[in-house]
């Protein structure tokens, strides 16, 4: 019930401050825009939008990055069917069909299709967030030191398990990443670890410098490496609505799409493409006509854009829940959430009402503002893909230079989002995905806290065999570690993996 | 270029092997942290060290596999088309952005950002085979001008970071 009256509240505050709803109408068309560029990620539009929200309160700042959170995931679709290119990883499976259907002179439909199955995954992924959050937080609320470090641990196997490419790399990925969090001065003892003779590495390694260079100034990198790419767009936009009788029988395939996008979505580090990818192989596996997809029909389009946009709900339950980025946006998130002065866990549902419900109607007012928006000015929108390459490339390194200083005010800041740029840049050439990187420097800091803290308390390491929670969860995780040697044969293949997708972090 | 199999388990395992040893000797610096009890607290160290063996084993595994399966056989350099010049542009990138970063005291923001994003609209247009013409250098320049501004105005006013 409190949780109720803190969205109501928030709901009045909507009508009588126009500012909030403001600013996620502006994220809405920014994140559109961000994601309808190739080449920028949404994950890229967040982590560089995401100190625009420093000075704001925490209202307006949640309202804002949902906009753009759920807006940017739709926007990378507008690519995939007019140039066939995804604007976003996620986007990846809608140019099978949409493209076609766009070649076939009826874009408008294909992208009116990509929207309304946007808004029907968004408002699917929501409604699943708002029943099964508050479950999970309630049941989490009872874990201990011992518990907590046991789901920590989970939660990074998981990440290494479900990120594109090799898991054995993403595992020592996000080692590494739990390596970095321990640079700084220590909390409990104030000694400095890491410091190398630089007093300004005291301060340890901010997240939002890390994820600005790992995920916006790498994509820079890789798009200069990649060079100008030639497409030709189609422009041709005159119908934008389905008949009726076509539209009305995909519902089945939205329901499907959006239940894979939820149920990937909250599997830690998961992702869009995964979600994507399944729900389009199981559209087509159900489907009487499997000969049709990839000719430009709307199942195609409908099952993954659901999918796509319903990841954004299942993403954000083990984020507010547990504290675990469901993928690298919400890690990007959480590294906000941190400048703001809250760290998501179960305890928010106890003691922050506010922020659950600000993200709530957030994520629900974006889905609406998305759809409303993004049928209004899906013309509009499509023009974006004539912007100058070297206007933006150049704009999205400034804008990661001011997005990391505005930080601190550090200029110290910017050389670290300029290292893990190059390290992001790096380290897919050796088919490491990135992102454990960032999910290890947000879990580090938990992680060590409850393993300190379970040995001071009960001072031996067979507390976390003793407790049937955190027993069960590393049983698991050492399950998830095992499963692709044993899946192999036994060889080490697990060792090379496969490459992350174009543009997976 | 990206590089897979062995030759690139190698790699890994040879750079974060490099990450560990100095990881190890720099942990503490010169502190004087032996002396020191923390009662039940295992301290500070427990944890980076933990981190530092485990990265040490996977690197180690990631190294001796590799060489088993031999790193010059199984392997698979991707190339991008334009050879290793490509990778002339993110260099560039990065050596400008480092200078940027240095130097943005001394010349204050707006002047500098002009600069650096003259100098990268003016790159990336010439690489898209585009005629210059003193109409389109004022353009660029009108653009670079535009977009300093823009990001100005939008961090150092609204948001209110006092930019140098």
């Amino acid at each position: 019930m409190p949780l109720a009256n803190e969205v109501l509240r928030i709901f009045l505050r909507l009508a009588s401050d126009p500012r909030p709803l403001g600013l996620s109408v502006l994220g809405v068309i920014i994140g559109i825009i961000f994601g309808a560029l190739p080449g920028i990620s949404s994950t890229m539009s967040l982590a560089v939008l995401l100190p625009l929200t420093f000075g704001m309160d925490l209202t307006n700042a949640i309202m804002f990055l949902m906009a753009v959170f759920n807006s940017s995931v739709y926007g990378g679709s507008i690519a995939a069917i007019l140039i066939n290119i995804p604007g976003t990883p996620g986007s990846i499976v809608t140019q099978m069909d949409g493209h076609p259907m766009a070649k076939k002179g009826r874009a408008g439909e294909a992208i009116t299709y990509a929207i309304l199955a946007s808004a029907f995954g968004g408002i699917f992924g929501w409604i699943l967030l708002m029943f099964f959050a508050p479950l999970i937080a309630l049941a989490a609320l009872k874990f201990q030191s011992p518990e907590y470090a046991a789901v920590t641990f989970f939660g990074l196997t998981m990440l290494a398990y479900a990120s594109p490419g090799s898991t054995f790399k993403a595992f020592v990925g996000g080692i590494f990443g739990l390596l970095l969090a321990t640079v700084g001065l220590d909390a409990g003892t104030n000694i400095s670890r890491f410091e190398f003779g630089i007093p300004a590495m005291q301060g340890g390694i901010s997240i939002i410098p890390l994820a600005v260079g790992i995920f916006g100034l790498s994509e820079v990198l890789r798009g200069l490496e990649i060079g100008p790419q030639r497409f030709e767009a189609i422009r041709n936009i005159t119908r934008l609505f389905p008949p009726w009788k076509e539209l009305w029988p995909t519902w089945p395939a939205a329901v499907r799409g959006g239940l894979i996008g939820v149920i990937v979505g909250a599997i830690p580090a998961a992702g869009s493409a995964i979600g994507v990818v399944v729900s389009y192989a199981q559209e087509k596996q159900l489907s009487k006509h499997p000969e049709l997809f990839g000719t430009g029909i709307p199942e195609g389009i409908v099952s993954p854009e659901s999918s796509n946009n319903a990841c954004v709900g299942g993403a954000l339950i083990p984020m507010m829940t547990l504290g675990i980025p469901g993928d690298s946006m919400t890690a990007v998130l959480i590294g906000g959430l941190l400048i703001h002065g809250l760290r998501p866990g179960p305890a928010l549902f106890k003691d922050r009402l506010d922020f659950v419900a600000v993200v709530y109607v957030g994520l629900l007012v974006a889905v609406v503002l998305t759809t409303l928006i993004g049928l209004l000015g899906a013309r509009a929108f499509a023009k974006v893909l004539d912007a100058p390459r070297s206007v933006l490339l150049a704009g999205v390194a400034v804008l990661c230079v001011v997005g990391s200083y505005a930080v601190n005010n550090s200029l110290f800041d910017v050389l670290v989002m300029v290292v893990f740029g190059v390290v992001g840049y790096l380290m897919p050439k050796g088919g490491m995905p990135v992102a454990p990187v960032g999910f290890g420097l947000i879990l580090g800091p938990i992680l060590e806290e409850n393993i300190r803290r379970s040995l001071v308390v009960n001072g031996t390491w067979w507390v976390f065999l003793q407790r049937p929670i955190s027993l069960a969860m590393i049983l698991v995780s050492v399950a998830a570690l095992v499963y692709p040697m044993l899946r192999r044969g036994g060889t080490p293949g697990l060792l090379t993996g496969g490459q992350p997708p174009a543009g997976e972090p | 270029m990206d590089v897979r199999g062995a030759r690139a388990d190698l790699i890994v395992g040879v750079v974060f092997l490099a990450v560990t040893i100095v990881g190890y000797f720099g942990l503490y610096g010169g502190q004087d942290v032996a002396s020191l009890d923390f009662g039940n607290d295992p301290g500070p160290g427990l944890f980076p060290y933990l981190l530092l063996g485990s990265l040490c084993l996977l690197s180690l595994w990631s190294i001796g596999w590799s060489l088993v399966r031999g790193p010059w056989r199984d392997t698979e350099v991707l190339r991008p088309s334009g050879g290793w010049q490509r990778m002339l542009l993110p260099a560039a990138m990065v050596g400008t952005l480092v200078a940027y970063t240095l130097i943005l005291p001394r010349v204050g923001f707006l002047p500098l950002t002009f600069v650096f994003a003259l100098l990268w609209i003016l790159i990336l247009r010439i690489e898209d085979d585009f005629r210059m013409t003193p109409a389109r250098l004022l353009l660029s320049a009108l653009q670079a001008g535009g977009l300093s501004w823009v990001i100005y105005y939008v961090f150092g006013k609204l948001v209110k970071v006092p930019l140098p």
